[in-house]
């Protein structure tokens, strides 16, 4: 159960960088959305279930702290933790390419949703403009750090997993005993 | 529990949606919402981004002592000793002059508008996107904060308070495009609204509508917040007006306006609680 917990820290950590140290850092205006990124890796490493609870709980975060209505952007990371999860189960967990295209790929989905979930259905039709001043550099930003955050991801990932296979093995001794 | 869902993968799928969906219905009727939840996780969030935000200051003064010093050791060897003592001290007073140079601030806001109640807070967390122009402030409702009050940076309107928890509070910046206040120009004694606008906010500009075509409202008329606003007192400066056009339909112009607030972002605001 050691998971759970290291899932809400995990969670925590973003959205307080998120609204604290990423705004100093922000390019052009833009900062990076850094819980796309965990909730991707933790989909990839983990399967479509968790990574669809781990978006679900970090999207309720955000929408509960500044979301326009509850549930827009846990929807959003509930479905983008489990479209991830779902083809990627089995895939190599060192190579790092592989989470930076998924990444550039989902966050461009994700942003151009949250467009048309925020704006175009309020009349706001400059579309290009989005594009050009949000859209792409924030999914540029995004990107540029999927490798290192997957990275942080996937080592916390196989130190949960190497505690957890030992406590299983433990009882299972105990058990044969 | 997850290989029990493993084997409902499509259960789990849609009841997970039909979760979010439910949310957003529920939380567009006003006054349902997570109160317990919130205030909850208020407790563990806000503390951290407080913190966060001082390590920030902290690293941010750092940076500029360190440069500081750098450039006065090339200017002068000399003194290289008497500088690094001087900018040890200056390190350990950066923090202190900076919270102090804040309240001095808030200080003579409170002096500008004696008559109105006010309360100063800390900026301590900024919008989590770029598609809404927000930041939380580290004052709440225990300090007698609540929605929909106006916030001020300077001597001029910088928001509007969205929503206030326990310890901290949501404020709606000026350039946000759900701003808006009534306005009247003192000189042109025209009325409009301001509101806040998602592509002028890169340039730092707000827009002002519902100016009457017989105005002769003009570029370097001053704002203030209008008699006719319900949330806002009358007098505060909002902006000052750049340039004027015409609305296609003729009955109407709007104008641009360089607000007063400035554009950067505060450490320090001022909400006004009567």
């Amino acid at each position: 159960m050691l998971r759970v917990p290291v899932m809400g820290v995990l969670i925590l950590f973003n959205y307080v960088s998120q609204t604290t140290i990423w705004p100093e850092l922000a390019i052009l205006g833009v900062t990076p959305d850094t819980a796309l990124i965990f909730i991707v890796s933790y989909g990839m490493l983990r399967g479509e279930i968790e990574g669809a609870l781990f978006g679900l709980a970090a999207g309720f975060l955000m929408d509960i702290f500044g979301g326009e209505y509850l549930g827009v952007y846990a929807l959003m990371g509930f479905l983008a933790g489990y479209v991830s999860g779902k083809p990627f189960r089995d895939f190599f967990k060192d190579n790092y390419f592989l989470p930076f295209f998924i990444v550039l790929g989902m966050a461009l989905v994700y942003q151009f949703a949250l467009y048309v979930a925020l704006f175009m259905f309020r009349g706001h039709l400059d579309f290009w403009f989005y594009v050009y001043s949000i859209i792409l550099p924030k999914t540029v930003y995004t990107a540029a750090l999927a490798i290192p955050l997957y990275l942080l991801v996937h080592i916390i990932n196989k130190r949960v997993e190497t505690f957890e296979n030992n406590r299983r093995s433990l009882f299972e001794d105990k058990e044969n005993d | 529990m997850v290989d029990f869902l493993h084997k409902r993968k499509r259960t789990f799928l849609l009841s997970g949606m039909c979760l979010c969906v439910l949310a957003m219905i529920l939380s567009v009727f006003p006054g349902i919402r997570l109160s317990v939840a919130e205030q909850g996780l208020a407790m563990v969030v806000v503390p951290l981004q407080r913190g966060a935000n001082t390590t920030i200051l902290w690293l941010q003064g750092r940076f500029a002592a360190m440069a500081d010093n750098a450039s006065l050791i090339a200017e002068n060897a000399a003194l290289r000793e008497e500088n690094i003592k001087l900018t040890l001290k200056v390190e350990q007073l950066h923090l202190a002059g900076e919270e102090n140079y804040y309240l001095t601030n808030i200080l003579e806001m409170r002096q500008r508008f004696p008559e109105l109640p006010t309360v100063g807070a800390r900026v301590i967390a900024q919008n989590q996107n770029n598609w809404r122009s927000r930041f939380s402030i580290g004052s709440g409702t225990r300090e007698g904060i609540e929605a929909n009050m106006p916030v001020l940076a300077g001597d001029a309107v910088k928001g509007i308070i969205r929503s206030a928890w326990n310890n901290h509070a949501e404020v709606i910046t000026i350039f946000d495009g759900e701003f808006s206040v009534a306005v009247h120009s003192i000189r042109a004694e025209t009325a409009g609204i301001v509101r806040g606008d998602i592509q002028l906010s890169r340039e730092g500009l707000l827009r002002m509508d519902l100016i009457a075509a017989t105005s002769n409202i003009m570029p370097g008329d001053t704002l203030v917040t209008s008699a006719y606003s319900p949330l806002f007192p009358p007098g505060l400066p909002v902006g000052t007006v750049l340039s004027v056009h015409p609305n296609p339909d003729g009955l109407t112009q709007y104008a641009l306006v360089e607000p007063a607030a400035g554009t950067n972002r505060p450490h320090m605001v001022l909400v006004v609680t009567g």
